[in-house]
């Protein structure tokens, strides 16, 4: 069997395994069962390692980073999502319930990568740069903090509606949604700056408004909105957590669509 | 005016007018990155949108007056908050000089809270204060700063940026005047662009996956100075060369020049170069036309290089040409490497077929400023939100328990919490 198609495999374990966790995460939601909770972890943390094993054998193949081409793309942010999603839920038990948009959120990534063709692709001149390892590593990581972010606001707005006895752990999930985004807010700025100087290094000029850098921009903007919002008008709970999932949606559009609606210097890497 | 400059929904506007105005160029064709088709389509589709976008610089979004207005108002308000943040950070650190306030049982609560990452602070209000991760309150002054720098260079840049492109042909020698330059794109207070030295394009130097995908071009060169010899050197992508303050870059534009020699029934030889754009993969033809000067031929070329990738029997480069002259063909077929071929009563020859590169020039003095702006920004988000400021009142009441209050964070319900735990720790403590 060749690494390549053994990857596949893999990748197709790691998603059963990540679906199941989905299940668990979705059952301790919906039946109120804590013990679910640690099931849903640890069949994250088992889906992590064929997935892990999938990335690996991709990259020999290749010869470069899980980063070009959707295959890529989309696996490669699931894994940062799923890995940052279990050491920080591990540090803070209150996080795991964020695991029910974590998890999902990842296993369709990946489905949506295995679905396009998965062939090798090699980097184009303008990709062969110690910046690109920069800028994408902290586009991961940036879309791995927005999405515990996200997870925590939507567990927010949930808790909220139900009541009871959860919504005494509100404030402290408010909280952490502000800091994920925080933490997704650095990886964003120094994912720009490395890009900035990058381009400066390729082109001779740090921004070309270029679709995708503008629309980074426009989602660097408005995160940048919501943690003002949070510091100085006191924006928190309901309303803090939908400007978020604005947010969110925004930082969606800006990874995932804008390269297949305008023409973009940065479409290589999504082609 | 102060209290416009220090609020925060200030702040809030100008970011959202900023990200509003990046939103309306990207679905409004501007002019400076739209081909002339899409423009003339839209002219000619709606021309009242078309002349209001023109009246408003909605075409020309980024180097309209508003928008650098915008850009410029909120330079000013980031300016105004860096100077404010900053003093407040400098005010905390002249009080610490003040003696700390004295207390029974200072140890056992001190050594509970520096357990959790805090330091003692000088005293306030008879309360004994804590704080943790103190460089954290240097995040946000120090990101605003950045960001600041950032704006200031980026003007600075678009005032005062030199930019000329060129296109050498192996062996030309670009002699660093402005007028060689075939585009030149300066910023409206800079001078006319003068490269202080010549420039040798020696050989076009492509490297290609074995897919046939490029995997890497260059221009080896020489720097040709008044004095001493030449220095040669490898332009290629990610890899400029920076000399005596000017920048130059490998453009994505490069393929074959191709020099024909047109002889007419009475009259000498006459040599024109063309340039034909490099294809995406080698084993397509490199294209390109243009007009023979002082005939009415145009011409439109298409040349293989390697030819041996696509036939078994070609080895050879080939060049297809096809000439017409008013509208009419008057040949259409394979030019020989190396003989002539009847072009209506003319003959035409291959005299040379030679690599030619695309080279950017720029000349920013501003570079550092921005990268300096780039590295705080990200300093500043760092210590901001990976080193968050935490600060705690304890008040001591005389033989009572500790009150453990939340004072400043940027998460106030998760420092509460902190507080509450820190209480029942020392509640514990004194059982």
């Amino acid at each position: 069997m060749t690494p390549l198609k053994a990857g596949i495999l893999l990748h197709w374990a790691a998603v059963t395994l990540y679906i199941l966790s989905t299940v668990a995460y979705a059952a301790a939601a919906t039946f109120s069962r804590e013990s679910l909770l640690k099931k849903g972890w640890w069949l994250a943390l088992a889906g992590l390692l064929p997935h892990s094993a999938a990335l690996a054998l991709r990259w020999y193949a290749t010869g470069h980073g899980p980063y070009m081409a959707k295959y890529e793309v989309f696996s490669s942010n699931a894994w940062v999502a799923v890995l940052m999603f279990l050491v920080f839920s591990k540090k803070i038990p209150r996080l795991r319930a964020a695991g029910y948009v974590v998890l999902p959120a990842s296993f369709l990534m990946m489905t949506a990568g295995l679905f396009t063709s998965p062939e090798l692709r090699f980097l184009p001149p303008s990709l062969r740069s110690f910046w690109l390892v920069l800028h994408t590593v902290f586009a991961k990581l940036a879309v791995g903090g927005i999405l515990i972010a996200v997870g925590a606001s939507i567990l927010y707005l949930v808790r909220e509606r139900k009541g009871g006895a959860e919504a005494a752990s509100l404030p402290a999930l408010d909280d952490y949604a502000g800091r994920f985004a925080g933490f997704g807010f650095i990886f964003w700025t120094i994912m720009t700056a490395a890009g900035a100087i990058w381009a400066n290094e390729t082109w001779g000029r740090y921004w070309g408004w270029d679709p995708i850098e503008t629309w980074s921009l426009i989602t660097w903007l408005l995160f940048g909105s919501y943690l003002h919002g949070r510091r100085s008008l006191g924006w928190r709970g309901g309303k803090a957590a939908w400007v978020l999932l604005g947010c969110f949606v925004l930082s969606l559009a800006t990874v995932f669509v804008i390269p297949f609606v305008f023409d973009t210097l940065h479409g290589e890497y999504f082609r | 005016m102060r209290k416009l400059l220090v609020s925060p929904r200030t702040a809030l506007a100008l970011m959202g007018a900023i990200a509003a105005a990046c939103c309306a160029a990207s679905f409004v064709p501007q002019i400076a990155d739209s081909s002339p088709a899409v423009i003339g389509a839209w002219r000619s589709a709606s021309p009242l949108t078309y002349r209001l976008a023109g009246v408003l610089r909605l075409d020309r979004i980024y180097t309209s007056p508003w928008f650098l207005l915008l850009v410029a108002a909120a330079g000013v308000v980031l300016a105004y908050s860096v100077r404010l943040q900053f003093r407040g950070c400098l005010s905390g650190l002249a009080g610490s000089g003040a003696p700390a306030v004295q207390f029974p049982g200072q140890g056992r609560l001190s050594a509970a809270l520096s357990a959790r990452g805090y330091s003692m602070l000088p005293a306030s209000a008879g309360e004994a204060r804590f704080a943790a991760n103190r460089p954290g309150r240097w995040g946000s002054p120090v990101f605003h700063l950045g960001l600041l720098l950032v704006i200031v260079a980026a003007f600075l840049t678009f005032a005062f940026q030199q930019r000329g492109f060129v296109q050498l042909i192996e062996g030309e020698v670009f002699d660093g005047a402005a007028a060689d330059f075939l585009t030149v794109n300066n910023g409206p207070l800079a001078g006319r662009f003068l490269v202080p030295f010549s420039l040798r394009m020696n050989k076009l130097e492509q490297a290609y996956w074995g897919n046939g995908q490029p995997r890497d071009f260059g221009s080896r060169v020489d720097f040709l100075e008044e004095s001493g010899r030449p220095a040669p050197a490898l332009i290629s992508v990610n890899n400029p060369f920076r000399r005596r303050g000017v920048t130059v870059y490998q453009s994505p534009y490069y393929g074959y020049s191709v020099s024909l020699a047109l002889k007419r029934p009475a009259g000498a030889e006459t040599l024109t170069h063309f340039l034909l754009d490099r294809a995406a993969v080698p084993s397509r033809p490199a294209v390109g036309g243009a007009d023979f000067p002082g005939t009415g031929y145009l011409f439109w070329l298409e040349f293989l290089p390697d030819a041996a990738g696509r036939s078994f029997f070609v080895k050879d480069p080939v060049l297809k040409a096809r000439v017409t002259e008013g509208g009419r063909v008057v040949f259409d077929g394979p030019v020989p490497m190396d003989g002539t071929v009847r072009v209506g009563a003319d003959s035409l020859r291959v005299a040379a077929v030679r690599g030619w590169s695309g080279l950017v020039f720029v000349r920013d003095r501003w570079q550092g400023l921005a990268y300096a702006g780039l590295g705080l920004c990200v300093l500043g988000a760092a210590l901001m939100f990976l080193l968050p400021y935490r600060e705690l009142a304890v008040a001591l009441p005389d033989a009572g328990e500790a009150v453990v209050r939340a004072v400043s964070g940027r998460e106030m319900d998760l420092l509460r919490e902190e507080a509450r735990d820190i209480e029942a720790e020392l509640k514990k403590w004194k059982e």
